[in-house]
């Protein structure tokens, strides 16, 4: 279904286009694409879990946080090296996703998210009581890696922009693989997919593993991004951030994983303009897609024939 | 054309436009200067969870500057204020202002009141070399340890765990609870309080939190009218406070109630007037209650301005800081540098209004201008106000 | 303490189970885990506010008022405008969209009401009464009163109603209860209807106890914790999972500390789903993602 992006069966294209153009933006530029860059990865392992695995889990941006923290506090406290401490941070992130998913094999539905959701709160608590190490509520600046020749901003657009290429490209080839295959088996039926010989218990937990692997890494590099990093900003709002992106932009689908973030995140940007109406205008935009394109953009894709006027005008006819 | 085809399209066309225009860079004299004008950029939160107190240090702003800029401006420059809203984001307030620094190319950054974006921001600020600014934040962080681009207007929490301390040692008490809200906000009050109170050979010994979204404060009551305390301490917001004074007042708990800034609030002052007729103090940055004749000018113009927006007791400082900014500015003279800026502010005599209660002052080591804070209090139905400096 | 605790726990557990029978008549009914339930109760608690502090109006007019304005914005703004559009989505872009409509919500809010809290206060006397070691001021009896009532009178009309019976064959089988000709979208609007003032009543009953301001919808996550916890879809379940939910936060708060308490839920939750995996009072796997 991703492979109808023509331009995305190209990563090492992309990432030459990117690469060229990086010198010639501003740091406004820079930032919201890196920001972007950021949210890609994060939506891309979330997507792995909830669009492709089925698994309902509303707890993800605890992998966020313990990825966001693990990279602070290596770099600060052990002196790792910045990929060091992002690669750490990812795998760290995949021990607590294995222990979740340990914990909600037996639930499905409302009440894995449901505990899920327990979950990302009791992180965000530890988080802000255990502060000998993160400092608590008052937080943590993150150092930021230097790469000689370039600005500070350039830098972490080059290190965002690339991971996520990267990782895109990785999840493609998985949902291409057995692995991803799978993982839609159990989505669509549990008991269909373990008829078919496959171990939900194992599957389960590899979707788990892998989307707390792109959580950690998305954490670490938000918070060398933003450069400091508060309990408070890990908080469920991160995931239903998260999740509304994946929504508007596809469930089950990697472009979708892309197309999401750049739609909220740029919108959001772009309705800078309407000023103090924001917070209307940004629920206006949600609102207005999802009733456009209920499967997504992405979904939109599949059925070439739609067509977006006429499911405007037939809208305005029923109401 | 196909849908993916329309698809693809307008996502390129977003992002070239978002990638197109800008770009330009040109620094030969200081960026947001021009011959008529100077740009101000504010990040501030217009929504999220204090746009209450986002909103009004903007208005105020506005009011303020427009003022200035009717009677000519500052030093024939008009001031050019561009608001963009952090929505109390922390990722939102970075790029509030690297939009600010880097498209509309702002001279400096006025700030917000919400702490985990202001505590984002400012660094990525001052390492361009800009002013770091706030009337609003009140985290001891900004301007602790010092820093050269970092200015603060307000009353910072620590310097507002004096006048609390002082209180709750002038009641002699046996016992000391301290209520926290479980945030950076608590966290903080908590810690400067346990160091001003050391000062007077007091401690904590009733300690309770209070979540900020919680619904009841019944068990943190019981427990500490249990031990015995005879004042409770608060540092939080008003939503979490208002159950704790509602249940103080439903358990008679009697020992006095004294909380950080978070509670002057009109809800809080009129519930303690009313409902919940218990002792209650909360520090103010004023001189007189709002409303009184230390707010006189302030109401006259809010009120003209806004005829429908209820001013706060922040709102009335964020007056006085903002004239204090627009006064720096013009000392700073008309040949502007971010050195020119700085010497000003730190140069420049103490600036008296009437709103708040010492003369404010920027000190080449200290860039906290505010010296004094008030309290204001109800007990057994007649309102209190009183004070007294803090020795920066 | 103890006494004190629970009581108060099984008052706030009230106003829980007061939202959280709302979401769940309308997940039963529609399929739409309502995510804009929080902000039902914000404009209940804003609506009894313009209408008896601003507009002057008696209480029981300006209460009247506020449930028949509730009930309005149920039909026009949450079935029409979010509901049916996405009738023929899945689940998640419903919820999408009512996140959408939550923010809208909020920031009109902000306009129209300005984004101060407010201090609503109660339409009964303030005192506490105090009855034996507990003390309690009288809005608290009138929410335990006003619960009960209400779950009453909603039994008797699931039971006795034409409508009523309608709703509970839509929410065993759509297409059952449409081959036995109820009007679907008649029941849809209902439900929205019936389910936005309950949640209306809880801002109603809620407000004179907190203070009222744009993000006071954030305590509708807690009426999802209770339906999930009884069991979802369960109304029975809706109820003792929201006092479930109240008396425990307060007795973390009461014997342990009050900062532990989304922990102490976490725990509460996996132990309750480890016994049963689909809450209290919940059917084996009947939701689908």
């Amino acid at each position: 279904m991703a492979g109808s992006f023509s331009w995305l069966r190209a990563p090492a294209a992309l990432l030459v286009v990117f690469a060229v153009v990086g010198p010639v933006l501003d740091n406004y530029q820079l930032y919201v694409l890196s920001l972007i860059a950021v949210y890609v990865i994060f939506a891309t392992g979330y997507n792995l879990l909830m669009g492709f695995a089925g698994q309902f889990d509303v707890g993800q941006a605890a992998f966020l946080a313990i990825g966001a923290y693990a990279a602070a506090i290596l770099q600060i406290h052990l002196q790792l090296p910045f990929a060091v401490a992002v690669i750490a941070a990812g795998v760290l992130a995949v021990l607590f996703g294995l222990a979740i998913g340990v914990v909600v094999l037996p639930l499905r539905h409302f009440y894995l998210a449901l505990v899920t959701l327990a979950f990302g709160q009791t992180v965000v608590l530890v988080l802000s009581l255990w502060r000998d190490l993160t400092n608590g509520f008052q937080g943590l600046p993150v150092p930021r890696p230097e790469i000689p020749g370039l600005s500070s901003n350039l830098a972490m657009y080059y290190i965002t922009i690339g991971t996520a290429i990267v990782m895109v490209q990785a999840a493609r080839n998985l949902v291409a693989s057995r692995i991803g295959r799978a993982f839609v088996a159990i989505r669509e039926s549990e008991i269909a997919a373990s008829v078919l010989g496959i171990s939900t218990v194992r599957y389960r937990l590899i979707a788990y593993a892998i989307s707390a692997f792109y959580g950690g890494v998305a954490g670490a590099l938000l918070a060398t991004l933003l450069s400091y990093i508060t309990p408070d900003a890990f908080r469920l709002t991160e995931t239903i951030k998260v999740l509304t992106m994946i929504v508007i932009g596809g469930m089950g689908s990697i472009a979708g994983s892309i197309i999401g973030p750049i739609i909220v995140i740029l919108g959001a940007e772009f309705l800078r303009i309407s000023q103090s109406f924001q917070e209307i205008t940004n629920g206006a935009l949600l609102l207005g897609f999802i009733i456009l394109a209920p499967m997504g953009i992405a979904g939109l894709a599949l059925h070439r024939t739609t067509d977006l006027f006429g499911k405007v005008r037939s809208l305005l006819r029923r109401q | 054309m196909t849908v993916q085809g329309s698809i693809k399209g307008a996502l390129l066309a977003a992002l070239l436009l978002f990638a197109g225009a800008g770009a330009k860079f040109a620094h030969a004299e200081m960026q947001g200067v021009s011959d008529d004008a100077i740009k101000i950029g504010m990040h501030t939160s217009q929504s999220g969870p204090i746009a209450v107190f986002g909103l009004t240090y903007e208005r105020v702003a506005r009011l303020v500057f427009d003022e200035v800029n009717a009677a000519g401006g500052i030093n024939g420059r008009k001031i050019d204020l561009i608001v963009e809203d952090d929505r109390g984001d922390p990722g939102a307030g970075v790029a509030a202002a690297t939009k600010l620094l880097d498209r509309d190319e702002v001279a400096l950054i006025y700030g917000g009141p919400y702490t985990p974006v202001a505590l984002a921001v400012f660094p990525r600020v001052i390492d361009r070399g800009v002013i770091y600014w706030s009337p609003a934040a009140s985290t001891p962080t900004l301007t602790d340890p010092f820093r050269k681009l970092t200015f603060q207007a307000q009353m910072t929490l620590d310097d507002q765990a004096i006048p609390v301390a002082k209180l709750a040692a002038s009641f002699s008490p046996s016992k000391i609870a301290f209520v926290r809200e479980n945030n950076e906000y608590g966290t903080i009050t908590h810690e400067a309080v346990v160091a001003e109170l050391a000062k007077y050979d007091l401690k904590i010994d009733v300690e309770e939190t209070i979540d900020p979204g919680a619904v009841s404060a019944v068990a943190q009551i019981a427990k500490i009218k249990e031990a015995g305390a005879d004042v409770v301490l608060h540092g939080g917001t008003p939503k979490a406070l208002s159950h704790i004074i509602r249940e103080a007042h439903k358990q008679g708990l009697t020992a006095p109630m004294i909380s950080f800034g978070g509670g002057s609030s009109d809800a809080i002052f009129e519930l303690v007037s009313s409902e919940a007729p218990i002792e209650y103090y909360a520090v103010s940055p004023l001189a007189c209650q709002l409303g009184d004749a230390c707010t006189a000018e302030f109401m006259e113009k809010w009120t003209a301005r806004y005829p429908d927006q209820k001013p706060l007791v922040w709102t009335a400082q964020g007056y006085a800081a903002a004239k204090l900014f627009v006064e720096g500015l013009r000392q700073a003279g008309r040949d502007l540098t971010q050195e020119g800026l700085i010497a000003a502010f730190e140069t420049m005599p103490e600036f008296s209004t009437s709103e708040i209660p010492y003369p404010m002052k920027f000190k080449p080591d200290n860039h906290r201008a505010i010296n004094g804070g008030y309290l204001d209090g109800f007990k057994n139905g007649e309102h209190y106000f009183f004070g007294d400096s803090i020795d920066n | 303490m103890l006494s004190q605790v629970l009581v108060n726990g099984v008052v706030i557990g009230c106003i829980y189970a007061l939202i959280a029978v709302g979401f769940t008549m309308i997940y039963n009914a529609t399929e739409t885990v309502h995510f804009a339930v929080g902000e039902s109760v914000m404009i209940g608690a804003y609506f009894l506010l313009t209408f008896w502090i601003v507009w002057d109006l008696p209480y029981l007019v300006a209460l009247a008022l506020t449930l028949l304005s509730a009930g309005a914005f149920g039909y026009a703004v949450y079935d029409r405008m979010v509901s049916r559009p996405l009738m023929s989505a899945g689940l998640l872009p419903r919820v999408v969209g009512l996140m959408g409509m939550a923010a809208i919500m909020k920031g009109l809010t902000r306009i129209i009401w300005g984004a101060d809290a407010y201090h609503l206060p109660s339409a009964l006397s303030t005192d506490p009464v105090r009855i034996g070691p507990i003390f309690i001021v009288p809005q608290e009896i009138l929410i335990v009163v006003v619960t009960v009532a209400i779950i009453g009178l909603l039994f008797l009309f699931f039971q006795h109603t034409k409508l009523g019976t309608a709703m509970r064959a839509t929410s065993q089988s759509r297409r059952a209860a449409t081959l036995m000709g109820v009007n679907i979208s008649v029941v849809f609007a209902a439900t929205w209807v019936i389910g936005t003032i309950l949640s209306a009543i809880g801002g109603v009953l809620l407000g004179p106890l907190l203070l009222v301001d744009p993000d006071m919808g954030e305590l509708g996550i807690k009426s999802f914790t209770a339906a999930v916890l009884g069991g979802f879809g369960s109304l029975p379940g809706a109820i003792v999972g929201g006092i479930l939910l109240g008396v425990s936060e307060n007795l973390v708060a009461g014997y342990l500390r009050a900062d532990w308490q989304n922990a102490a839920t976490f725990v509460l939750m996996i132990t309750v789903l480890a016994i049963r995996p689909t809450g209290l009072f919940g059917k084996p796997d009947k939701a689908r993602v």
